[in-house]
């Protein structure tokens, strides 16, 4: 039988975990990001095989993940929260990017369909904050997402403005610097692992994930391997980001071959 | 949730506009959950997100749609583990939040008796957050979502019998922790 004094602690306790729980809410950032992966795969489930949903949203993730590994280095920024202006893309055609730079405030780069045959889709604007370890907000600012394609493989190229807390990861293994004139380019590949929820990582999966050599992704049917492949500049004040991910998505040499076009461009 | 399973079973079909829906109810309950269980925002928004992500991929998986909510809640706690385990705790906070108001009955109270019993929330909440993960998650399953300890078994994958267990000794360990620290209830 629970005695006065038991129940008294048990209804302090509760009082303890629901006033701590209280001051917890839901960013607008990540319910963006979890509604943005889930609709965003949605559109896509059509053309997608099986597990490619989910590379997608990581992909999403990923861009944003090159900058915040970066700023915890810096001690400062600790993560991103993004969202967009609404569901329809500002960009449907290269014609609609010069009325985009101007509702961002910076020049646009893009062409409608690379020597190497990846063709614009389209592209949106996102909102991004900048958030410390607390979730303050140190940065805020517009970034431009363009989608290219070339025989159902895609590449995303991504524009925002250049910071401090952007400046790359030197110590990030699998990571190369490519030099294109007075500009210098930085490749890096991440290889990912997509297991199903339940999968436990070997010892030395684990070390692998210490040391920035893997990552692993818990959600798909079977354990799949993806490598991520990244290439960034900056010119201008311009952050320069190519993304790709597919089993037979560009490399280094010929994302640098697509950059270099970009480079050679009229801001 | 009224009209949950038909929600679920849209869902498993892919309606988005349903998962929008399921989202909207159990986000910021399961952002609540993985903070308590983890004591870390940045682990707890990583955590939903993953949850969701899962949800929504895998909830064909799931094929009694009266069960999603005791299966939503083990996915959750299993990336509660999962995250919480290789990540560094944030420091525990050192001022309880100012939510719980002061009611006539608090404003009669002595300030002494305030201030005592203020230091003890503190020291509660630093206790629970030194529990082991399990120990932690069978805590807040019970007495923050109020669910018994057969459903507790259930999420945890254990016997009923361990969850108990797990409730009794973690009672003890923040009854003690109270005591030592001078601030028992």
């Amino acid at each position: 039988m629970r005695n006065q004094k038991e129940d008294r602690f048990d209804r302090m306790l509760k009082s303890v975990l629901d006033s701590q729980a209280d001051h917890v809410c839901m960013s607008p950032g990540l319910e963006y990001r979890i509604r943005q992966t889930v609709y965003e795969s949605g559109k896509e489930k059509t053309k997608m095989k099986n597990g490619r949903k989910r590379k997608f949203a990581v992909a999403l993730a990923a861009v944003c993940l090159l900058g915040s590994i970066t700023a915890v280095a810096a001690g400062t920024v600790a993560g991103y929260h993004s969202h967009s202006w609404s569901d329809a893309r500002e960009i449907k055609s290269l014609a609609d990017v010069e009325t985009v730079s101007k509702t961002v405030g910076y020049p646009l780069k893009a062409v409608e369909t690379f020597a190497s045959g990846y063709t614009l889709k389209g592209g949106h604007i996102t909102d991004t904050e900048a958030v410390d370890s607390e979730n303050n907000v140190v940065d805020a600012y517009k970034e431009v997402m363009f989608d290219y394609e070339k025989d159902g493989i895609q590449v995303i190229l991504v524009e925002q403005p250049m910071a401090d807390y952007k400046k790359g990861d030197s110590d990030h293994p699998n990571q190369t610097q490519i030099e294109c004139g007075d500009i210098t380019l930085t490749y890096r590949e991440d290889p990912y692992k997509f297991v199903p929820p339940d999968y436990e990582p070997t010892d030395e999966e684990k070390a692998a994930m210490e040391a920035k050599e893997l990552y692993i992704s818990y959600g798909t049917d079977k354990v799949e391997e993806t490598t991520y492949h990244f290439l960034t500049w900056t010119q201008g004040d311009i952050l320069y980001t190519f993304m790709s991910y597919d089993e037979d998505a560009p490399g280094a040499e010929e994302l640098t071959g697509m950059a270099k076009e970009l480079i050679g461009l009229e801001g | 949730m009224d009209g949950q399973e038909e929600l679920v079973r849209r869902m498993q079909a892919g309606d988005t506009e349903a998962f929008g829906r399921i989202f909207d109810y159990y986000g910021t309950r399961l952002l609540r959950m993985a903070y308590l269980l983890t004591g870390n925002y940045a682990d707890s928004e990583d955590i939903v997100q993953e949850t969701f992500e899962t949800c929504f991929f895998k909830c064909g998986d799931l094929k009694d749609c009266s069960r999603f909510t005791p299966w939503l809640y083990q996915i959750l706690t299993r990336n509660a583990w999962r995250i919480g385990r290789r990540s560094r705790r944030e420091e525990p906070v050192e001022e309880l939040p100012k939510s719980r108001g002061q009611t006539g009955l608090e404003a009669e109270r002595q300030p002494l008796e305030i201030i005592v019993e203020d230091e003890s929330r503190a020291e509660l909440w630093k206790a629970v957050q030194q529990l082991s993960l399990k120990m932690r998650t069978v805590v807040v399953l019970y007495y923050y979502n109020g669910l018994s300890t057969k459903e507790i078994a259930r999420i945890t994958h254990c016997l009923e019998g361990t969850v108990k267990s797990r409730l009794y000794t973690a009672r003890k360990i923040l009854e003690r922790e109270l005591r030592e620290g001078g601030t028992a209830v």
